[in-house]
């Protein structure tokens, strides 16, 4: 304990999270030429002069061009795009302030918070997510949940296969009033159920934590379900990007007088990278 | 060590996160974008993302009617036309595949199509493809005799999820026509 506390102790909490920004924007932002080049060039300079990345102005022209490539390519443009965009507007706004530390984790604590309470009312309109369809679809068709199809579900890797040709089927040219079928297990049905209840309660716990009071009970367990949220759901689904915006901004609302959470985001930030394996193509290789 | 901040400096992103979310809910609802896209936060909500969503275009020639494969110069328009399938955006993407110059084609296993009639077999839809007549751009190819395009009809199609029944099923939403010029009354 004494180890950590002297190494978070040592730790500008405000200068890691803009480097490890630095890495999400160089690796998680997009492929569009106009983007991609001008990235590399700026996250190159911010890298080699600490100057650089200190400076407002290279904040706004990383904002500008993320906010710029989200807005013009809106029809394709992932959530987490725009959400890391914010962010980098955020470490922006914390660069012209007289106390960067606390404008930018305050600034943390309303994006993760206004996030997941959106997420929330998406799940509660949604028509299909809270009767558990939409998880049943996804552990049936998806390939990036499944090792969880497969280990928790019963689901064969064939059968998945199968479900993905039959979805795939149905995008290239649709075939009226006919059902296509797919295959299915009652595992499945029982993991959807419980990952829809799990995600829905937990999401909802992470926006009122986010968004109460310091004085609120539920203020002070917010990085405890915050970071069980970024396991479970990482370890399940790796969007990386994703995964990684949160757990900076996580990192960035941190307290030093908490060692163990603050040591907790520093090595999320290491795991969620390491989340990202190919898991079908893993057990489609050793033959399950 | 306790300075004040300033409050546009910590609540002008939270501001901004909201206006596009809400906006996002708001066109949502009115001109269907997707929930999944447009910053909203609607991703991992529902089936119905873009992907469940499908473009189809159906040429109109005085041969007969050609379903096309949308070239890959195309494609951001025709997410645009899925993501959010308002009638502008149905009707641009119309106009453009009429402006196009198109040719008889065969399906390959590099393009939908193919994929389609690949899939049809394995799926048991044997006889599918009997009426079926294909189109794909010109790119130059002077060997080929182009098809004379009298209007171009872009379909968007829905698919959907039944879990009691455990398939996916497909209804047609809505359909663009766009006329290059009248026909003839002989024809």
């Amino acid at each position: 304990m004494k180890r950590v506390t002297s190494f978070v102790d040592h730790l500008d909490i405000r200068n890691v999270s803009v480097a490890m920004t630095l890495i999400l924007v160089l690796l998680y932002t997009g492929d569009q030429w106009y983007l991609k080049m001008p990235i590399i060039l700026l996250v190159s300079a911010g890298v080699v002069f600490e100057d650089v990345r200190r400076s407002s102005t290279f904040w706004l022209s990383i904002s500008a061009l993320l906010l710029f490539t989200a807005l013009t390519n809106w029809y394709y443009q992932d959530n987490h795009k725009y959400l890391i965009s914010y962010w980098c507007l955020a470490i922006f706004f914390s660069c012209l302030s007289a106390n960067p530390q606390k404008v930018l984790a305050k600034n943390a604590r309303l994006l993760i918070g206004l996030t997941f309470l959106f997420a929330v009312i998406w799940k509660i309109i949604a028509p299909d997510y809270i009767n558990g369809d939409f998880f049943k679809y996804t552990f049936l068709t998806d390939q990036r949940l499944a090792s969880a199809a497969v280990f928790i579900g019963g689901l064969e890797l064939e059968q998945l296969e199968a479900n993905r040709n039959a979805r795939q089927f149905m995008a290239d040219v649709p075939v009226p009033d006919q059902d296509i079928k797919v295959q299915s297990t009652p595992g499945v049905d029982v993991l959807a159920i419980i990952t829809t209840w799990w995600v829905l309660i937990i999401e909802s716990l992470v926006a009122i934590a986010f968004l109460s009071r310091e004085q609120w009970l539920i203020s002070y367990y917010r990085d405890v379900i915050f970071i069980v949220f970024i396991i479970t759901t990482f370890s399940v689904a790796p969007v990386i990007g994703f995964g990684l915006v949160l757990t900076i901004m996580g990192f960035a609302q941190s307290d030093k007088e908490h060692p163990r959470t603050v040591m907790s985001y520093f090595l999320l930030f290491f795991l969620v990278q390491a989340l990202d394996l190919p898991s079908y193509d893993i057990l489609t290789a050793i033959g399950l | 060590m306790n300075k004040k901040v300033n409050l546009i400096h910590v609540l002008f992103v939270p501001f901004l996160l909201c206006a596009v979310a809400i906006t996002q809910q708001i066109l949502a609802h009115t001109k269907n974008l997707s929930p999944w896209l447009g910053g909203g936060f609607g991703m991992f909500s529902t089936v119905e993302g873009p992907g469940s969503r499908q473009v189809r275009i159906v040429l109109d020639t005085t041969r007969g009617e050609y379903i096309v494969d949308i070239p890959e110069s195309l494609k951001d328009l025709q997410a645009a036309a899925r993501t959010m399938p308002t009638d502008a955006n149905l009707k641009k993407l119309a106009e453009v595949m009429l402006a196009e110059k198109w040719v008889g084609a065969v399906p390959t296993t590099n393009d939908s199509l193919g994929r389609f009639m690949t899939n049809a077999t394995s799926m048991g839809f044997e006889n599918i493809d009997e009426e079926m007549q294909f189109a794909k751009v010109a790119n130059g190819d002077l060997t080929e005799q182009t098809l004379d395009v009298r209007s171009a009809n872009v379909d968007l199609w829905q698919s959907s999820f039944n879990s009691n029944r455990e398939a996916f099923t497909t209804k047609h939403v809505k359909s663009i026509s766009i006329t290059k010029y009248l026909r003839k009354p002989s024809e």
